[in-house]
Formats: structure tokens, sequence, C-alpha cells
């Protein structure tokens, strides 16, 4: 792989990775109590 | 609009956190230098840039109590510096020499996966298995861009000694004092004289990691010549600022003159090595050849 398409690939993924996890991380924190509640709590199928 | 002041306070930490980082990072000699070819500062940046939208998460799940993302959170952020900086000593170590011979990129990458799993699993809330997953792209991630460093402790030690070693990060270390002296000295004539120097001693520097074997010719210069005017131009950086005196200005011009002429030959001396060296090679090859009866 070109040293310059395999860096632009590993930034690629650097934000993918860190930027996504870093964002969600702020969004969960920010989100109501109980919608972060719910989003940490596993889901339980009915019955 | 509680909410609203709270993140604008955050922000405002967060920026002046940043602005910190920044200084530090300029103080120890980390960012671009005159007439290099070293790694991009901008690269490096990245990882640290990244995650900054952490230490306000970690903030918010504090102001609400929330015990786990706080931790997730804050630990995560520290991992990240710590991976950042470590990357960033070993990407500056490629370039030229930052000392020590851990692989401290691949410590820095495992670190930055580390943290970005602890984040996605303790700050999100992400099952483990997912939280892996995001480690390994971020590890992946960083082993694409900054490459692993595993063999560089070896290499370092089968290269050049490790007296050689030391004297050529002392050296690196002086270099960088003086070019941090030189952005205090204000005097136009001075600062590009101070620069030419700079790129003298660095070009000196360069020919030395790449051919250790002339360590011996260029002690002196590393020993004495490179400590004696990083003494001087950190004296004159300081007492310039408090003073102006006419005559010292012309002493330390005078030193600067002779200080360049001195490198100049150092240079020069490097040089002249190197086409002793060639001549050698060439009457080798001109024998061997005779022997062979192809001249």
């Amino acid at each position: 792989m070109p040293e310059r398409l395999r860096k632009v690939v590993g930034i690629l993924l650097i934000l993918a990775a860190i930027g996504v996890a870093a964002w969600q991380s702020l969004l969960v924190s920010c989100a109501s109590p109980t919608a972060a509640d719910s989003a940490r709590a596993p889901v339980v199928a009915p019955g | 609009m509680p909410r609203l002041l709270l993140f604008a306070a955050l922000a405002l930490i967060t920026a002046a956190l940043s602005r910190l980082l920044w200084k530090r990072v300029r103080n120890h000699g980390w960012g671009p230098r005159f007439g290099t070819t070293r790694p991009s500062s901008v690269a490096g940046l990245l990882l640290f840039l990244v995650p900054l939208p952490l230490p306000v998460a970690a903030a918010v799940s504090l102001a609400r109590g929330q015990l786990t993302p706080f931790l997730g959170n804050a630990i995560a952020y520290a991992l990240f510096l710590g991976g950042a900086l470590l990357v960033r000593r070993g990407l500056l170590r490629a370039g030229g020499l930052g000392g020590g011979h851990w692989p401290v990129k691949t410590l820095g990458s495992a670190l930055i996966g580390l943290a970005t799993g602890t984040t996605a699993w303790l700050g999100v809330g992400h099952p483990p298995a997912i939280a892996a997953a995001f480690a390994l792209v971020a590890l992946l991630g960083c082993y694409l861009t900054y490459g692993f460093d595993l063999h560089t402790g070896r290499d370092l030690h089968t290269g050049i000694g490790e007296q050689a070693l030391t004297m050529l990060a002392q050296a690196e270390r002086a270099l960088a004092a003086i070019e941090q002296a030189s952005r205090d000295i204000r005097q136009p004539e001075l600062g590009t004289r101070l620069r030419r120097i700079i790129a003298l001693a660095r070009a000196i520097l360069d020919r030395l990691e790449e051919d250790p074997r002339e360590l011996r010719r260029a002690r002196k210069f590393l020993n004495i010549y490179l400590d004696g005017v990083q003494n001087i131009v950190e004296d004159y950086a300081k007492t310039h600022n408090r003073i102006s005196a006419p005559e010292l200005d012309e002493r330390f011009r005078h030193a600067l003159i002779t200080v360049e002429d001195v490198f100049r030959e150092q240079q020069q001396t490097l040089l002249e090595s190197d086409v002793e060296q060639l001549d050698v090679k060439i009457e080798v090859l001109t024998q061997q050849l005779k022997r062979e009866g192809i001249i």
C-alpha cells in the first residue's frame, strides 16, 4: 500500500474509532439521566 | 440556560488546557525546527485533538453524579494523553534522537487502543466485545499512521554505541535550548545570524547521526562549542530583555561571527573526510580493476 494512502486510511480509522467513541461518550453524558441509563442497561426481551 | 453556561465554561477550560499543553510542547523543543526535515508536528497533534470531547464528558458526568462514566472518561483521557505523548516522542526519535531505547510508538499506540476501549466500554456503555473492536480499530489506525518501532532498541544498540547516543542526545538538547533562547532575541540581525548557526549545527548533527564514525572527529564540537553557545545565547537572551547595552550587543555579535566560522569549519572538515574516504574507495577500485586486467 502506498505510504500516503496508508496514512490517510490510518487517520480515517483513528477518527472513526477515537472520534466516534469520544463524541458518543459526550452525547451519552449530556443525554437525560433516563436516556443515559436506558442506553447502558441491557435490553431484556419481554416474556 | 444553565446547561449552556456549563458548556461555555467547560469549553473555556478545555481551550486553556490545550493552550497549556501546546506551550509545554513548544518549550520542550517538540515543534518544527529551523532548516530540518523533522516529522510534522501536525501528525502527532491529531492524537491530542481527537479525544478532546472526553474531559468535557467527564466533567458533565461528574456534575450529574454518574460515577462510572466519570471514571471511565477521566481514566480514558489520561490514557489518551499518555499514549499521544509517547507516540509523539517516538515520531521525534524516528526523525532525530529523543533518547531512550523503548519502543515508545508501539507502547503509545497500545495505550491509545486501551483508552479507546475504555471510553467505549465505561464512557459510552458498549458491551466489552464492541469496546474491544473500537480498541483494535484505533490500534490499527495508529499502526497505519505512525507505524510501530519494535526493533528500535536493538537497532540503536548495534548501530551506534551507547556513549555516542548519549552525546548526540545531549547535543540535540543543547540545540533545542539555543533555538528556544534565540526566540527571545528581538534584534533581527542577531536572530538571522543565530538561525544560520542553528542550521549549520543541525546539518552537522544530521551528518553525525547518519555516520556515527565521525563522532570522534566532532567530539570537541559536541562537548565544548555547542554547550558554550547554549550558555552565551541563553545569558544574552536574559540580559538583553532587561537592559540595553550596545557594547554587549557588539561583543555578542563578534562571538556569533566566530561561532559561525567554527561551525562552518567543522562542517567542512566532515565533508573533506567524505572526499578522503571516496578517494580511498576509488583507489581501491582502480587497483582491483588493474589486478583483474580490466584497465
